[in-house]
């Protein structure tokens, strides 16, 4: 470990209410997240890849304890500090898109208040005239058309893919560090997964944050992350440079994790959509 | 934004229109199949027939029924509610006078009613599902809920009044001076009426926000680092009272016929009393106007409470 990992994830072992008992859902996990890179996190649903995600936003809630270990960020025992201390780096310092952004964005709140009201929030020194600029600014990075009308439109009255989008500007809004993508492609088609990828590699090259990118789709990883980790009921059973990973997995699941894949299509996409 | 709104108000009032039309005919037509009439009633049993037959001409219910409906109908259009036939006056000033009283009450019971249900819903809310607190809270609002009206209301007269007799058991409200006493004539019957409101309404909130804080949108604006009273107010409270306005609203439909019963057993000189008594002495005209303003105000209740579930729930008013 080096003095430019952002997060450190060290031993950590976390378990889930499953009816009467507890059952593990991560087994002595450890990770880091330089400065800078992306990590791709891959493995199938129950794997404990969104569970680690959550945590390393400090969630906590009733049906899910920490049994040992530590998240750290920027040095910052996320489960040891303080809940203020916590909650002021979630959406300034940490950005998390989920898997469902439209599902993310309160029905009853329009674009622009969603997007004011946490950067009035986390830039309190910001004057309301540089809110309003940012809000929109984040709007067009992230592809959104005519940003000034999008503001004062209701989330219901975008579509899906566009949800997705906004749930992204809401996590880039505050200049973070650290995004953290839960599955942000999934369940999505082809054409809008592929425009997604691309946008985010904009956004890598634009912004210089961390990213770590948790998906069930080890393809998706090739167009985008430095390295790779694969889940395994609840273990990292993999992890090193995401080329090396996907063409060369030296663990039985990865390589059937790449077995599984059928996406000569996506490839050609991607190279269709990046040349648009 | 606000297109589906106004469209919203004016189908509804040209649809009013059209039901109180019918709500009046078919009032009429059930007064028309009851037996005995005006003047009967007022004569009683021992009348001679030519008393009747006197008295029936003055009061002109010698006409054939339809001919009686067409001139109420047609007065109605030009603004006269016709005569009562008890009292010989126009019924406008009566029904008037016992609905400003009617409205008093209703109108006290629902300032109470709407902050009390809601908040001890979110209050459940914030306790742990089915938990002790929770458990207590529903139990003593569904045993408000299942007892009639009446029964709660002759029970809390028999404690509070007559036992401790803290309150009058009647609500002689006319007869009642200054604002404290009013308070306290109104007492009983405004918790009367929440007794039996309350339970869906908290419920229908409890449930609401119970769905709302474990929503996709509310542990975002968690994991955004918003702080917990922005997390509540603005994006949990306006989601959870959609299904809460609605539970509102079926309550206050429920108080125009509710608060018929409640005005008998406390004798409080409301409109639904002044119905009740207009249809015991067959006073055709005071029955319709009566019953044409309760269905009025059940018209634009309802109305009214479209109206605020179109502003708190931006898919209905833009598309």
């Amino acid at each position: 470990m080096t003095a430019t990992d952002l997060v450190r994830v060290e031993r950590l072992s976390a378990d889930y209410r499953d009816g009467a008992g507890w059952r593990p859902v991560l087994r002595d996990v450890s990770l880091t997240i330089r400065a800078g890179e992306v990590l791709g996190l891959a493995g199938e649903s129950g794997s404990g890849k969104s569970t680690l995600a959550a945590l390393l936003l400090g969630e906590t809630m009733p049906e899910r304890r920490i049994r040992a270990g530590h998240v750290r960020f920027g040095g910052i025992d996320l489960f040891a500090a303080p809940r203020d201390t916590v909650q002021a780096l979630r959406g300034r310092r940490i950005g998390f898109v989920p898997q469902n952004g439209g599902a993310s964005l309160t029905p009853t709140m329009r674009i622009g208040g969603l997007l004011r009201s946490l950067l009035r929030h986390h830039r309190p020194e910001l004057s309301s005239r540089d809110v309003g600029v940012r809000a929109e600014r984040v709007l067009a990075e992230v592809g959104i058309p005519d940003p000034p009308a999008a503001l004062r439109r209701f989330p219901h009255q975008f579509s899906g893919g566009q949800q997705q989008r906004i749930a992204l500007a809401l996590a880039l809004a505050c200049e973070p560090d650290l995004l953290v993508l839960d599955e942000p492609t999934t369940g999505q088609d082809a054409v809008i997964r592929q425009a997604m990828l691309a946008l985010l590699r904009a956004i890598r090259r634009e912004r210089h944050l961390s990213i770590l990118f948790v998906t069930h789709d080890l393809a998706t990883l090739a167009q985008l992350c430095d390295r790779a980790a694969v889940m395994y009921q609840g273990e990292i059973v993999e992890t090193g440079p995401a080329p090396d990973v996907i063409e060369r997995p030296s663990h039985t699941y990865t390589r059937k994790l790449m077995a599984a894949l059928p996406r000569m299509d996506d490839a050609a996409l991607a190279d269709r959509v990046a040349a648009q | 934004m606000t297109r589906a709104l106004l469209r919203l108000i004016g189908a509804r009032l040209l649809l009013s229109g059209l039901s109180l039309l019918a709500v009046s005919a078919i009032v009429f037509a059930v007064m028309e199949a009851l037996p005995g009439d005006t003047a009967q009633r007022l004569l009683g049993r021992d009348a001679t027939v030519q008393a009747l037959a006197v008295l029936r001409a003055q009061l002109h219910l010698e006409q054939p029924a339809w001919a009686r409906y067409g001139d109420w109908l047609g007065g109605v259009l030009h603004g006269d509610f016709g005569t009562s036939l008890v009292a010989r006056r126009p019924v406008l000033p009566y029904i008037a006078g016992h609905f400003g009283y009617s409205l008093l009450l209703g109108g006290l019971a629902l300032a109470l009613h709407i902050p009390l249900s809601v908040s001890l819903g979110l209050f459940g809310a914030a306790t742990r599902r089915d938990g002790p607190i929770d458990a207590m809270i529903s139990a003593v609002a569904l045993l408000g809920m299942s007892a009639p009206e009446f029964v709660i209301g002759i029970f809390l007269v028999s404690i509070l009044a007559t036992t401790l007799g803290w309150f009058p058991p009647l609500a002689l409200i006319d007869q009642a001076h200054g604002p404290l006493e009013v308070a306290r004539t109104l007492l009983l019957p405004v918790l009367t009426l929440n007794f039996a409101m309350t339970a869906y309404v908290l419920r229908q909130t409890r449930n609401a926000m119970f769905d709302v804080l474990r929503s996709d949108y509310v542990r975002l604006a968690v994991l955004r680092g918003l702080p917990p009273r922005h997390v509540l107010l603005r994006h949990a409270l306006p989601n959870a009272l959609a299904p809460a306005i609605n539970a509102i609203a079926l309550n206050a439909g429920w108080l125009v016929g509710g608060i018929v019963v409640v005005e008998v057993v406390f004798n409080y000189p409301g409109l639904g009393r002044l119905l009740v008594e207009s249809i015991s002495f067959h006073d055709v005209p005071m029955v319709l106007g009566a019953a044409l303003v309760l269905s009025a105000t059940y018209i634009a209740i309802n109305l009214a409470a479209d109206v605020a579930l179109m502003l708190l729930t931006p898919k209905l008013l833009v598309r």
